[in-house]
């Protein structure tokens, strides 16, 4: 088995959407979730992690929070992983089971000793996800109407229309973090057992699901989106964070894009959020799509090599995506 | 006595009383407070409740937000719920309002100005330490995990570096406001517009996360500080950049 994690990470996350609906507001038609304000869109933490558990189910692994066991309650699940009702000795054994709640925690539904006391195990995962937003200003297609053959009910002579909002570009950051403290506190709940909580392994499973989800997850509404940069920060040891590192980057330009041939990222401003943990910078993981061009003081530079050149090469290690 | 910045780009914090719409709270509420000093210092959740409550904290909203509702699905883990939800057909989870806070235009991130004293100096110098060097035990959060943050140490404050404003004289208060301590709100002296919010909070936590009685709690919307007199010496900061802050700690 793999070791426990005994260090912090730090994610830096780019992917995009072109002509396509990031994340639906259920409440709102499914129109994008949006910051008009600044003429943001967002992403839901949940989406994301969405993306990253479909892609390890579609894996063979099991995982808690599904989608493919049709209408379920959280108890129910539990009980289909255990094939009993869970107690509060099944802890090890759900967290050995389910990747996605070593990963990102979960609420679980457990029954209490006492007799008919419910009871709520809380676990807080060691891999936390802020809400995507936009690193450009994105519009919205104007046509959205759309058809549908299906009705809403079986006697209804014609299909249905409906509503499919779509942005023509956005360029969504996320910022994750990934803490050894709360690895640790989740294998002091688990009783020690070692894989009942976040291994190296896991993280590397995160890492590969990062690239390759967002891609396989082809339905009409969600076809057009790519993944443009992945990076994770290792530091050397389970305290440090250097914080979200999204409000060092910038856009040129950042409004009217169609397509990520359209801009430069420009990277300088992460140097000094670096420059202030480099000594506790263990090393960094590093994916970046060909056609991303990023830019330090408008040079044209690969992130990696960028990287490489502050922090020394051995420092970084590149990912790939097959 | 610990002075810390807190930043990040979102915020919740539920208010207590709201139950299927998730509505938040203008700044953080002292539970609030108290879950981010035992995330700097390590303490596990429902762990400090006794311990942190013997301390003194004020906080001051230094970049204000604006509201963002967006509606979540939560996971159902109620079975009772799920006869009903098929009879309907309607989709799994359930559907939440979920209001945020963002920083007003212009600003990254929002930022809430911490003060905390504690009798234990041992565990306010750990606290520094910890938020000097970026080495908050569990990572910080506004509120919400999701809402991830970032603890930026300001100073250490001793006796030297503040003046104390005794009970009864008119100040120009940056803090938010236990309203039980105020005596009155002088209105003809602010400088400018003045909207003042009162907001009842949630203040302190007994043994097993039960609430204890909540207080209310005024602040200006705009993070803009606003003149009264209190019942309670006011404490003012001269920082070494210039600026000025007066705080009321909440606790009186």
């Amino acid at each position: 088995m793999s070791e426990v994690i005994q260090q912090n990470s730090e994610i830096l996350f780019l992917y995009d959407a072109k002509m396509c609906n990031p994340n639906g507001d259920p409440d709102d038609e499914n129109r994008p979730r949006m910051d008009t304000d600044r003429e943001r869109c967002l992403v839901s933490d949940v989406r994301l992690k969405r993306y990253i558990r479909d892609y390890l189910e579609e894996m063979n692994h099991t995982i808690y929070v599904t989608k493919s066991e049709g209408l379920t309650e959280a108890a129910g699940r539990l009980k289909q992983v255990l094939g009993h009702e869970p107690t509060g000795a099944d802890l090890p054994v759900l967290l050995t089971k389910l990747v996605d709640v070593r990963l990102f925690g979960a609420t679980m539904p457990i029954k209490g000793d006492r007799r008919g006391a419910g009871e709520a195990v809380n676990l807080t995962g060691p891999v936390q996800f802020t809400w995507g937003y936009s690193l450009n200003k994105v519009q919205l297609v104007d046509s959205v109407t759309i058809s549908s053959q299906f009705s809403a009910r079986a006697t209804a002579r014609q299909g249905t229309f409906g509503k499919d909002y779509r942005l023509y570009y956005a360029l969504i950051g996320f910022h994750g973090v990934i803490s050894a403290r709360r690895a640790a506190a989740m294998l002091a709940r688990a009783g020690g057992d070692g894989n009942a909580a976040t291994s190296e392994a896991d993280v590397a499973l995160l890492d590969e699901a990062m690239l390759k989800a967002i891609p396989l997850l082809a339905t009409r509404s969600k076809i057009g989106q790519y993944p443009r940069l992945y990076a994770r920060f290792v530091f050397t040891d389970a305290e440090t964070f250097m914080g979200d590192p999204r409000e060092d980057l910038q856009l040129n330009p950042a409004n009217g894009l169609r397509a990520v041939q359209d801009f430069t990222l420009e990277l300088k401003g992460l140097a000094g959020r670096l420059d202030r943990v480099r000594e506790r910078l263990d090393r960094v993981y590093i994916w970046q799509d060909a056609d991303l061009r990023t830019v330090v003081d408008g040079q044209e530079v690969s992130m990696a090599g960028w990287l490489g050149d502050i922090l020394g090469p051995d420092r970084v290690k590149t990912l790939g995506r097959t | 006595m610990l002075i810390f910045d807190l930043l990040g780009p979102m915020a919740h914090f539920r208010k207590y009383y709201t139950n299927s719409s998730s509505l938040t709270y203008g700044f953080p509420p002292r539970t609030v407070l108290m879950g981010v000093v035992a995330a700097v210092l390590g303490y596990e959740r429902d762990s400090y409740y006794e311990e942190l409550d013997r301390g003194r904290f004020s906080v001051v909203i230094k970049v204000p937000g604006r509201r963002l509702i967006q509606t979540v699905n939560y996971v159902r883990t109620k079975k009772e719920d799920l006869t009903e939800l098929r009879r309907l057909g309607r989709a799994r989870g359930t559907q939440i309002p979920l209001e945020f806070l963002l920083p007003a235009r212009g600003n990254h991130n929002l930022c809430f100005r911490i003060f905390f004293t504690h009798p234990d100096t041992g565990l306010v110098e750990e606290a520094v330490y910890r938020l000097r060097e970026n080495r908050s035990y569990y990572p910080l959060y506004l509120g919400l995990t999701e809402c991830i943050a970032r603890g930026e140490y300001v100073l250490l404050a001793g006796r030297g570096d503040y003046q104390v404003v005794p009970p009864g004289s008119q100040v120009s208060l940056n803090s938010v406001l236990n309203a039980a301590l105020l005596q009155e709100v002088l209105l003809a002296k602010n400088k400018g517009a003045c909207r003042l919010i009162r907001e009842k909070a949630p203040h302190s936590f007994g043994s097993g996360r039960t609430l204890r009685p909540p207080v209310s709690i005024i602040y200006e919307d705009r993070g803009q500080p606003f003149t009264a007199r209190l019942h309670v010496p006011a404490y003012r900061f001269l920082f070494p950049n210039g600026e000025e802050e007066t705080v009321a700690f909440l606790e009186g």
